[in-house]
């Protein structure tokens, strides 16, 4: 990485420009390795024999650009022996302050929302900060989220370093309930405590 | 019901999957050629620009360099961000297009830092739309700012790409350089451009601007 300063001379004016040239390789391998891409699946356990919970999607995301993740995000329950399965998902994050009080990066509506095309029942009522779906169906029930890579650009007590999407999941299985939570974190920034 | 915590099972992560913060490209600085892209009258200390000082896959497709061809461009009144700082507040984005290349120019009404402070953060972002029914873009070239400097991405439908162009930054302006085939061959329809800031100091404070203020600018080539 190569940091250059110079002073160029544009008519009358004197521009300082700064800039740090490196293409490639930018970032240190850490982040490389951790944001913005489908994380192990994350199991939930006691669910009974052979019975399964679990949870498809990113651990981290980067840069807050406001758009939707373009991969899988899905709570997902499988009965081993085909039966039904009662599904129940949530999704909230903790910087809805950034939603309503502050007009800066954080303030797009819907960051966690039911995924495009998802046809599980909402319960949870329009606008609330908490998102609700139910889901019911033999041998296989899955849930898909959609999640912006979006947090507020505020450093306040509640939302400490950034921001963290949880998303749960419990599973009625004929023999057993079981349940999960799983984060997805957009950090503030990308100091170096975060890569 | 049994109460029960979560492990990582196996690693699915599929081969090619999308890593973006790799995908970042750094900042070049502006050179100065005065024959190149006129920029807004009211811009501050910002030169005009070459698309590049250093070649890069969007320039070796340019021999000779073909001139660049307005197609676009959007005003923004100035001190509309309010809170932000001048360098947060938009004033212009221009779309050009040299037949194989399209060069975004984005202008604010401050110089931008080469660094922001541990409490600032900044956010520039120019969406592109191939549809006008779309309500999230299809194309955006992003812009993350902070106490480490600035990064440049590209977000396409199926996520981040290798940045596959050049950015440049200087006085109050940004540039970026992209080939048309890294925007799916955009042939025209819209745009618009985002910039948020944040402070979180003692006051914690933050703006947000847009252009337009409403709705989208068309664009065709």
């Amino acid at each position: 990485m190569k940091k250059t300063v110079a002073r160029i001379a544009i008519g009358s004016a004197i521009a300082t420009l700064f800039s740090t040239v490196s293409l490639a390789g930018a970032l240190p391998q850490g982040v490389r390795d951790t944001y913005n891409r489908q994380a192990p699946r994350q199991y939930a356990t006691g669910c009974g024999t052979g019975n399964q919970l679990y949870f498809d999607g990113p651990a981290r995301l980067w840069p807050p650009n406001h758009k939707y993740y373009a991969g899988l995000i899905a709570v997902t329950a499988v009965d081993a022996q085909n039966n039904r399965i009662d599904l129940n998902s949530t999704g909230i994050h903790n910087q809805y302050e950034g939603d309503t009080e502050w007009n800066g990066s954080g303030h797009t509506a819907d960051d966690i929302a039911l995924a495009d095309g998802e046809d599980a029942e909402i319960q949870s009522a329009d606008g609330a900060a908490e998102v609700v779906a139910n889901d019911t169906g033999n041998a296989i029930v899955s849930i898909a989220w959609k999640v912006r890579s979006e947090r507020s650009g505020h450093k306040t007590a509640v939302d400490g370093q950034g921001r963290v999407y949880t998303i749960t999941g419990e599973a009625a299985f004929t023999d057993g309930t079981c349940k999960g939570s799983w984060q997805i974190i957009v950090p503030h920034d990308m100091s170096v405590k975060n890569r | 019901m049994t109460s029960c915590r979560t492990v990582r099972g196996p690693d699915t992560a599929a081969p090619g999957t999308i890593r973006p913060t790799e995908k970042a490209a750094r900042p070049q600085p502006l050179t100065s050629d005065l024959r190149a892209t006129p920029g807004p009258s009211k811009t501050p200390s910002t030169p005009s620009l070459t698309p590049t000082s250093k070649p890069t896959s969007a320039d070796k497709t340019q021999s000779p360099p073909k001139p660049y061809k307005v197609l676009a461009s959007q005003q923004d009144p100035s001190a509309d961000a309010l809170l932000g700082p001048a360098y947060a507040d938009l004033l212009s984005l221009t779309i050009e297009d040299d037949g194989t290349n399209v060069r975004i120019t984005v202008d604010m009404n401050g110089n931008l830092p080469p660094k922001l402070s541990d409490e600032e953060t900044v956010g520039v972002g120019v969406n592109l739309y191939a549809t006008s029914s779309q309500t999230e873009s299809d194309y955006q070239v992003f812009v993350d700012g902070g106490s480490d400097g600035w990064f440049a991405y590209l977000d396409t439908p199926k996520g981040f790409v290798d940045y596959p162009g050049t950015f440049q930054l200087g006085g109050a302006r940004m540039v970026f350089v992209l080939p048309w085939a890294s925007l799916g061959g955009l042939k025209g329809t819209g745009f618009d451009v985002f910039e948020d800031w944040a402070s979180s100091e003692l006051v914690p404070k933050s703006s947000y601007d847009r252009a337009p203020d409403n709705g989208r600018t068309a664009f065709s080539r």
